[in-house]
């Protein structure tokens, strides 16, 4: 399982963005990663549960017990203002360091 | 987040906690159960659904132990933010209980003001004293070398030159011996008026010991001290400045001290004053190999410990070696003991550290007396609070939330009070500065408000805030809400802080009434002194120093008669009554003690008795102090060098000595510097010369005729009939004809004296007074507010019994017995710990304990009458109850 510094802080700011829209699960969470990511991208259950509860400890989302449309009980996640400052500095962080890989990469190789 | 309104946040019951644990654990399972539901709808059968949902999550455990670990966390700063949260709410709630109640909070900071603010004072003093290290490098191996206090005295003893000599060629634990002594010059021959400075004549090797180096210039050499030398003098940045106005060609220059030119060879840097206030400094000699131990004058001696020596090393080596002198030398040092202390220690004697310690645990007195009224004053306050109490308590606050908002309340008075504390410290220690004489405050004495004396305030006010806030908080939290709520009516008598109040009323009265006896005594004394009858007017009295110092009056013969010139001039300038020379004057501490021997008595026999305090006189200065000759005759000219030598003895020596017999012509041996014994025939008897003394010995003293003795500094007394210090130009003029370089110093009059003398006295008995009037009047606002409460208290009941018929006197009787009873408890302790006090502070009182009893039963009439008008002022609202009124109040 290549957990790598990368792949952690990548999948926080995918949870970030997901909590984004709106309260969602954990399950929700996976789910809609692995969906927008066209299947890609299938976050693990043994990172992903790990990754929600530090994002909580680090203030940058909070959590609230609800009620699913199916009537179970869930841990909604919410994203705070403090998570959202950050998913936005980071994302834009992101992008222009993967296009500075995709560039690197795209150049001929000497 | 929304605030909730103060009062819910302040009554809340618990808030809700989520179980950390739990929690992951839902959270996993809901996952599961979405994935099982998801495969099932995709066909699978349920269980099978079930089994690769499960598996797909992986390792639970591991995962669940991952989250628990920052859920746990959370919950952790959960629990903290909420308990800081309720602080802030106990704080806000307290903020406003304390201004709710404004003049209840008045008086509480302003007694916690008072109480810190005055032991703040006294701790700024020992502070000042007693902690101060001497400002040079690694000052705490620089020792203090004396002898032990002898049998019967009461300082330390000082060594004599023979005896530096002797301990110096033999130790081994010091870089070396070092010594000086104390000494004074007149400077003139640099352009300057002759004036007479302050100065040391210092070892060599003194100043090398300290680790201080010149400004300018150098330090002394061995050599300046051999005779053959041309003469050498160090001095203060302070003396180049305001004498020289730091003339840069300072080193080199030459000036005459005492008529000798010497040259100046250094300047010693700026706040160098060593050892306590001094300008000037010359090589001492110390090399007469004929002097031996117990002869020579006297010397103070130190040293610096050498590297890897250590203090006790050097407390063994000099017991050894004074025992062995001790057996050497027996006629002077049968009973010596080496006394060997950290240099500081040497300046602040044991007597003015016991008295200095005692008057700290008397303003810690004060402050107790304070805290005591504060913990009264919430106690009393905590009354009208029962319902809000219990309403809290039956809401579900626990006993620890209760205590713990009463803490606070505490806390928020003691605050404001400790600041305003550490402001009267300082204003404090402003008025003693002024009042302290600078001249012999040792250099390193720091009086002020620093950071060890903030810390100290610190930690009063913290011990102030616990002490006054732990029993209101401890009787708040032990309240039963049920019974307060359901029975409204008895609301008041739930709290049972009647028998607390009561123990810190007599803890009170027992406090205040201990300083007050001591401040009685001070004050007593103070005022004995100043309104004593001389028999002389000291305002009326003229008192200058005259030196005759340096080779031209070497002659003794020549000496005394410039003295007897100065004489006749002076008594004939117009004004001048009677005129005398004294070496000291009558009250100040400049006597010489003397061992004294009578005809027959065997000197190894006599070594332990007190020496006797001497003076030297002219014909006339006991006529000039209006003191009579009991018995035979005043000195007269014909009391030459060549005569045999007299004196004159004062009657409590004569009695003491010689009983009932008649003294005069009886013979009285006195050792001199050198060691030996020179015999006196006594041809008079005066009364005593200075204040009465509790220690008897003091006013029993040995008058000597200058026209025998050898000295070159004297003090002149004149009896004026006008303005005595307008014939001070005539006095100068009159020296000035005969020598101009002499200097005529110190000019003052007696009372200026007697002032300067008793300053640090008047000083300390100020500060007591104070001490104990404030507690006086912290005890009486405590007392008024405890009867007053506990009427309060009792009003409903008192109504009843009025309305039943009860007398109104006996009513009076009622409320007031248990407050006579406290009282009494108090004043009965309090007498107690007067008599522990008064023991101490007589140490330091110049009147003796003859006066305890008197002053001790005058302070009862007056605590007696304070506490009286504390206690009928709120009594009278007893019968200004009506009863009709205060049953309806309920």
């Amino acid at each position: 399982m290549g957990r790598s510094q990368f792949y952690v802080g990548t999948l926080e700011l995918m949870v970030l963005h997901a909590v984004k829209g709106g309260p969602m699960h954990g399950y929700a969470i996976g789910q809609w990663i692995a969906e927008k990511s066209g299947g890609v991208l299938e976050a693990e259950e043994g990172a992903l549960y790990p990754a929600l509860h530090r994002l909580e400890n680090r203030g940058l989302v909070r959590s609230e017990w609800g009620t699913t449309e199916s009537g179970r009980q869930a841990k909604f996640y919410l994203i705070t203002a403090r998570g959202a400052r950050h998913l936005a500095t980071e994302s834009a962080r992101w992008r222009e360091h993967s296009a500075a890989v995709a560039a690197v990469l795209a150049s001929p190789g000497d | 987040m929304t605030r909730r309104p103060l009062f819910r946040r302040s009554f809340r019951v618990t808030d809700f906690q989520p179980d950390p644990d739990r929690d992951v654990e839902e959270e996993i399972a809901f996952h599961i159960a979405q994935k099982k539901e998801e495969l099932v709808a995709r066909g699978l059968d349920p269980e099978e659904a079930e089994r690769r949902a499960r598996e797909q999550f992986g390792d639970a455990g591991r995962i669940g132990r991952e989250c628990y670990d920052a859920s746990r966390t959370r919950a952790r700063r959960r629990v903290r933010t909420l308990y800081l949260q309720d602080f802030r709410d106990d704080l806000r709630f307290g903020l406003r209980t304390v201004f709710r109640r404004p003049l209840v909070t008045l008086v509480a900071v302003t007694t916690i003001a008072v109480g810190i603010g005055i032991t703040g004072v006294m701790f700024s003093i020992i502070n000042g004293t007693m902690f101060q290290t001497l400002p040079f490098p690694e000052s705490d191996r620089l020792l203090d070398v004396e002898f032990a206090v002898p049998e019967g005295g009461t300082e330390p003893r000082v060594l004599q030159l023979g005896d530096y000599c002797w301990l110096q060629e033999r130790q081994s634990v010091f870089e070396d011996l070092e010594a000086f002594d104390w000494a004074s010059w007149a400077v003139s021959g640099d352009g300057g008026n002759a004036a007479v400075y302050q100065g040391a004549i210092v070892s060599t090797g003194a100043f090398a010991a300290l680790r201080v180096t010149p400004a300018r210039g150098r330090l002394f050499t061995p050599e300046d001290s051999l005779p053959e030398t041309p003469p050498v003098m160090l001095i203060s940045d302070r003396f180049w400045h305001t004498r020289y106005e730091g003339d840069p060609a300072i080193v080199g220059r030459t000036v005459r001290l005492d008529g000798t030119a010497r040259t100046i060879v250094g300047v010693m840097p700026p706040d160098f004053v060593f050892p306590v206030n001094q300008d000037l400094w010359l090589p001492l000699t110390p090399r007469d190999p004929a002097l031996l131990p117990g002869q020579g004058g006297t010397v103070e001696s130190f040293g610096r410990l050498k590297e890897g020596t250590t203090f006790e090393a050097a407390r063994a080596e000099f017991d050894g070696l004074v025992e062995r002198m001790a057996r050497e030398y027996p006629q002077r040092h049968a009973d010596t003991r080496a006394l060997i202390r950290p240099y500081e220690r040497e300046y602040v004697g044991e007597e003015v550290r016991t008295v200095l310690i005692a008057m700290l645990i008397a303003t810690l007195a004060v402050l107790l007396v304070a805290c005591v009224n504060v913990a009264n004053l919430q106690l009393a306050a905590a009354l009208g609070r029962v319902r809000e109490i219990s309403i809290r308590t039956a809401l579900g606050a626990g006993r620890g939330r209760i205590m713990r908002q009463f803490l606070v309340e505490s806390f928020l008075l003691t605050a404001p009070g400790a600041a305003l504390g550490l402001l009267i410290a300082q204003v404090g220690m402003y008025g003693f500065n002024l009042a302290m004489p600078t001249e012999e405050t040792p250099f390193w004495f720091h009086f002020g408000v620093d950071m060890r004396v903030t810390a100290y305030i610190a930690f009063l006010a913290l011990f102030t805030a616990l002490l006054s806030g732990i029993l209101p908080a401890i009787r708040a939290a032990g309240l039963d809400s049920r019974d307060t709520l359901r029975e409204e009516s008895r609301s008041t008598t739930t709290f049972r802080s009647g028998r607390t109040t009561g123990r810190l009323v007599s803890v009170e009265v027992a406090l205040s009434f201990a300083l007050l006896v001591v401040a009685g005594l001070c004050g007593y004394s103070m005022l004995y002194l100043f309104s004593h009858d001389w028999g002389f007017e000291p305002r009326k009295m003229l008192a200058a120093d005259i030196d005759l110092d340096g080779p031209a009056y070497d002659d003794p013969t020549g000496r005394y008669r410039i003295w007897e010139e100065i004489l006749a001039g002076v008594a004939a300038l117009p004004g001048a009554e009677e005129v005398g020379l004294t070496s000291s004057l009558p009250f100040d501490d400049e006597w010489e003690d003397l061992p004294y021997l009578l005809e027959g008595e065997d000197p190894a026999e006599v070594r332990n008795r007190r020496p006797v305090m001497t003076t030297v006189i002219t014909p006339g200065t006991l006529t000039t102090f209006s003191r009579a000759i009991l018995q035979g005759r005043d000195f007269s000219d014909t009391d030459g060098f060549q005569d045999p030598p007299v004196a004159i003895v004062t009657q409590n020596f004569a009695r003491r000595n010689f009983g009932d017999a008649s003294v005069l012509d009886r013979r009285i041996g006195l050792l001199d510097v050198h060691g030996v014994w020179r015999w006196y025939t006594i041809v008079g008897v005066v009364p005593e010369l200075g204040v009465p003394r509790k220690d008897p010995v003091l006013s029993e003293n040995v008058l000597l005729p200058l026209s025998q003795n050898r000295y070159r500094g004297l003090t002149i007394a004149v009896r004026v009939s006008g303005d005595p210090l307008a014939l001070t130009p005539g006095v100068r003029s009159v020296v000035a004809a005969i020598d101009p370089d002499l200097p005529v110093f110190n000019v003052r009059t007696v009372r200026d004296q007697l002032e300067e003398t008793l300053s640090v006295f008047t000083l300390l008995s100020t500060l007591f007074t104070l001490f104990g009037i404030t507690a006086l009047l912290l005890a009486m606002v405590g007392l008024y507010g405890v009867v007053a409460f506990s009427v309060g208290r009792r009003r409903q009941e008192i109504g009843i019994r009025m309305a039943l018929g009860a007398a109104r006197l006996d009513l009076v009787r009622l409320v007031s017995r248990p407050v006579a009873v406290q009282v009494g408890v108090g004043l009965l302790a309090g007498a107690v710990l007067a008599l522990l006090f008064s023991r101490v502070i007589t140490a330091i009182l110049i009147i003796g304990r003859d006066y305890a009893l008197p002053v001790s039963l005058a302070t009862f009439g007056l605590l007696l009458l304070s506490v009286l008008l504390a206690v009928v002022l709120p009594l009278r609202r007893v019968l200004q109850i009506d009863p009709a009124v205060s049953l309806r109040t309920n």
